[in-house]
């Protein structure tokens, strides 16, 4: 027999004798009504009647097949495309986990008879072994891929993400952006010299070294860097320097937030209105300096 | 001091500094100040930009900015008064004055250094020439200090003769001198009329640069037409004007002609037309337009029965159907609209209407919008003094300004049906007034006075609105009355501005005659006329004609300016 790199073996076949075909298994495949492949081959939710100890592993009609849950996981992912970060699914990572622990301990149960000398379990072992790697890389998977997401979102969104989305992240989600974000301040902080160089701004080389502004309410003077100021009043328009816009002096000396204000007792009163090309700036994120709440641009 | 290379003196000197503009609330104004805007951010000039809408915001906003600013430009806005002493600025302040107000004043003309008006040299001035007007007063200190030298005694009594008659030579020439400068400040500040557009200065500038576009272009076309529909500028002076920018216009716009090499439908192009004089006729439909226009209106005497009758009498003359002529323009007959101009011309110089048709431009981008510049012009005024309480984060003046803009089309319909209720508005009060005879001769002047309780009278509470009101009601009151003598009268307009402090607004504008030259004596004589009675009033106007009175002391004040002008 040419030695084919080891397969999950195939239970379809009550006979014994392991039979490839792919009929059969795209068959399996079908009723259970859902598009992927399953991990350990077809379903043995048939062959369970022909398994000794009971029909242990979940079926068709009863659970699902072995992974589905981790798959399902996945697809979500896959599904929310562009950065867009879904609710974290507590209640079915905790049932793939647990399936993995019952597949887990059925293989303990099995090892020990299979070593007093049924050897016809190790297919049955080799299987769920099977299912508990697939089941591993997809949680696994779901995990890393979140975590990628989150930390776009800071270069998305800057330090304090909207609440929507922190409502998507679970508890330790949090707690590793927190950290990453400190170790990106600690990093940014090295770089560039005396002050630091904010890497989240200007991502994109900007089209013009000139922003237009237009206030929306009474602000009082603002000091541009190279340190004139400006006065700024309401329903006055003035075009500054780019540079001076997000006010990287603030970004490491006061934590930032949306309504904070050099000023205190000084509500937040502009919002910047860049309107020389129209488009979205990619100075700062959206959520900066909206009283309201909302981004307009 | 003039400008005579506005590039070189105006521009190359602010373009590496910080400037701060100052732009009055006017449509003209608007488009100056969105050229200038352009160029400014071709050239990254750091600028401010502040609307004022009178003299003491004009002062509030200078006493703010001046420690920061040391270049000021003022458009539409400080030529007609004497700006340092008003503002009172420090030496290295400059101001850069691009106004269309007249006559200048006389310090602003020969003020060396601080004061440089962008103003072309040959709008009719007639300044007076300095040596009449001013006289260096070291001449008189230096001539007594040698008479008082001491001398001899023995020929010290004669001298001193000679000295006592020469004193007093030296005194009457003096006196003389004097009177006859008063008179002369007199005749040169009496009149107030309006020179050429701002807008067309900024885009002469923008064009001197080469850094001129088709957008900088069509705002001055809208600052020019905005002067001819507030009737600022004589006729004249108006068709001067647009064969300048038809020059301009067939320079940007000449791709449309060649088959082969024109341009997308979604460019914008301008184009020349010798339209319909019709308000807002192709936004509107062609009957609403009628009744609205003043034109057609003052003619055709719409506000009465007789007048209804010519009007219908007037669209069957031209085959219109009714129908046809009360929906909406965009959706006429195609085969109605297609001669529309020529037919309505001829029908219309028969009901004795010779210039419906004007001279005027069009603007043309993508499918659907398509716009005469006195639609413009009327939909930004409008914007711009509407009284509807809309959120507060833009005022009036910044939704104004964004609505020139071609990508801000919905802020231009939005003006556009403003623009439609104002003149609906006017058309009813003018209909009002001329029946109940609200419109009283004085004397010198004719005299109209809104009530509050009139509908819409808030709208014109407003300075522009009540002058287009007062010239609409002066048309249709010049062509409603037997009385010869009264179509040669200015007409006053008095409205209620605030009801709660008390506050009239006044607005004298010239008589209108076929060749009249605008010329506006109100400004001086409102003056005079408060001074005399100590009655309190403001004028805050950057138009000296336009002003704002107690209501208690109305008649008084209505009393002295009889007397005054009689």
């Amino acid at each position: 027999m040419p030695s084919l790199p080891p397969r999950p073996p195939k239970l379809g076949n009550p006979r014994g004798a392991p039979r490839a075909s792919p009929a059969r298994a795209r068959a399996w495949a079908v009723p259970a009504g859902r598009g992927g492949v399953s991990p350990g081959g077809p379903a043995p939710s048939a062959a369970s009647h022909w398994l000794r100890g009971g029909a242990a592993f979940p079926r068709a009609r009863r659970g699902g097949m072995a992974g589905e849950r981790a798959v399902g996981l996945v697809r979500e992912l896959q599904r929310a495309a562009g950065g867009h970060l879904p609710p974290f699914r507590a209640e079915e990572l905790r049932q793939a986990l647990e399936e993995m622990r019952a597949l887990y301990e059925r293989n303990q149960a099995d090892v020990s008879e299979a070593k007093s000398g049924r050897t016809d379990l190790i297919f049955l072992i080799r299987f769920r072994h099977c299912c508990l790697l697939r089941n591993q890389r997809c949680i696994v998977a779901y995990l890393y891929d979140r975590l990628l997401r989150i930390r776009a979102l800071r270069w998305e969104y800057g330090s304090i993400l909207p609440n929507a989305i922190q409502f998507h992240m679970s508890a330790e989600e949090v707690e590793w952006f927190n950290r990453y974000k400190k170790s990106l301040a600690t990093y940014m902080r090295s770089v560039g010299g005396e002050e630091g160089l904010d890497l989240t701004q200007d991502i994109k080389p900007p089209k013009s070294l000139y922003i237009e502004v237009r206030c929306l309410r009474d602000y009082g003077e603002f000091e541009i860097e190279d340190g004139t100021t400006v006065l700024l009043k309401k329903n006055s328009q003035v075009l500054i320097t780019r540079a001076c816009s997000p006010n990287p002096f603030l970004f490491f000396s006061f934590p930032f937030t949306p309504m904070m204000c050099p000023r205190p007792g000084v509500q937040p009163c502009l919002i910047w209105h860049p309107w020389i090309s129209g488009k979205n700036l990619s100075v700062f994120p959206r959520s900066t300096f909206c009283p309201a709440g909302n981004a307009s641009s | 001091m003039f400008v005579s290379d506005c590039r070189r003196d105006f521009y190359e000197r602010i373009v590496s500094q910080r400037v701060l503009l100052l732009v009055a609330s006017d449509v003209d104004a608007l488009c100056a100040c969105k050229i200038l805007q352009a160029l400014f951010q071709c050239d990254h000039v750091q600028y401010t930009l502040v609307p004022v809408s009178g003299w003491q915001e004009l002062e509030t906003a200078f006493l703010e900015h001046k420690d920061q600013f040391k270049y000021f430009v003022l458009i539409n806005c400080g030529a007609n008064v004497d700006l340092l002493e008003i503002l009172q600025p420090e030496e290295d302040t400059f101001f850069f004055v691009c106004d269309s107000h007249r006559p200048i004043n006389v310090v602003n003309v020969y003020n060396e250094t601080q004061i440089k008006l962008l103003v072309k040299p040959d709008d009719d001035l007639d300044v007076p020439a300095y040596d009449d007007i001013f006289r260096d007063e070291d001449e008189e200190e230096e001539e007594s200090e040698a008479e008082s030298d001491g001398s001899e005694p023995s020929d010290k009594r004669r001298r001193f003769e000679e000295e006592v008659i020469e004193r007093t030579m030296k005194r009457r020439q003096r006196r003389e001198w004097e009177a006859r400068r008063r008179e002369i400040l007199f005749d040169y500040e009496q009149y107030e009329y309006h020179g050429t557009s701002s807008a067309m200065v900024m885009f002469d500038l923008a064009w001197i640069m080469s850094k001129d576009l088709n957008d900088m272009l069509w705002w001055a076309i809208v600052g020019l037409t905005d002067q001819w529909v507030q009737d600022k500028i004589t006729q004249m002076k108006y068709v001067t004007d647009i064969g300048i920018l038809q020059r301009h216009v067939s320079r940007h716009n000449h791709r449309n002609e060649d088959e082969e090499n024109s341009l997308s439908i979604d460019c914008m192009r301008i184009a020349f037309e010798y339209d319909l004089r019709l308000a807002l006729y192709q936004h509107w439909s062609l009957y609403e337009s009628l009744c609205n226009t003043s034109y057609t209106s003052a003619n055709l005497k719409l506000w009465s029965v007789q007048g209804q009758k010519r009007l219908h009498e007037f669209l069957a003359d031209m085959g219109l159907p009714l129908k046809q002529v009360k929906q909406k323009f965009n959706s006429m007959d195609i085969s109605l609209k297609e001669n529309l101009r020529e037919m309505i011309e001829e029908s219309a110089s028969k009901f004795g209407m010779k210039d419906l048709r004007v001279q005027t431009f069009s603007i043309h981008f993508g499918f659907k919008n398509k716009f005469l510049a006195s639609d413009i012009v009327y939909a930004t005024a409008s914007l711009m003094e509407s009284i509807e309480k809309e959120g507060p984060e833009t005022t009036n003046f910044i939704k104004a300004l964004d609505s020139l803009s071609r990508g801000n089309l919905d802020k231009l319909h939005q003006g556009l049906d403003l623009a439609k209720k104002q003149l609906r508005a006017i058309q009813q009060t003018v209909a009002s007034c001329i029946c109940t005879n609200l419109v009283i001769s004085q004397g010198p002047f004719l005299y109209c006075s809104l009530m509050e309780g009139t509908p819409d009278v808030k709208l014109f509470s407003k300075p522009v609105s009540l002058c287009l009101l007062s010239k609409y009601l002066l048309k249709s009151f010049v062509c409603s009355t037997k009385n010869k003598r009264c179509k040669l009268l200015p007409l006053i307009m008095a409205a209620p501005m605030d009801v709660e402090q008390g506050t009239v607004i006044m607005v004298g504008i010239p008589p209108e005659t076929e060749s009249s030259d605008k010329k506006n004596f109100f400004g001086r004589a409102f003056e005079k006329a408060a001074e005399s009675t100590n009655s309190r009033t403001l004028h805050n106007h950057f138009d000296m004609s336009i002003i704002e009175l107690k209501t208690e002391d109305r008649s008084k004040f209505l009393d002295a300016l009889i007397s005054l002008l009689s």
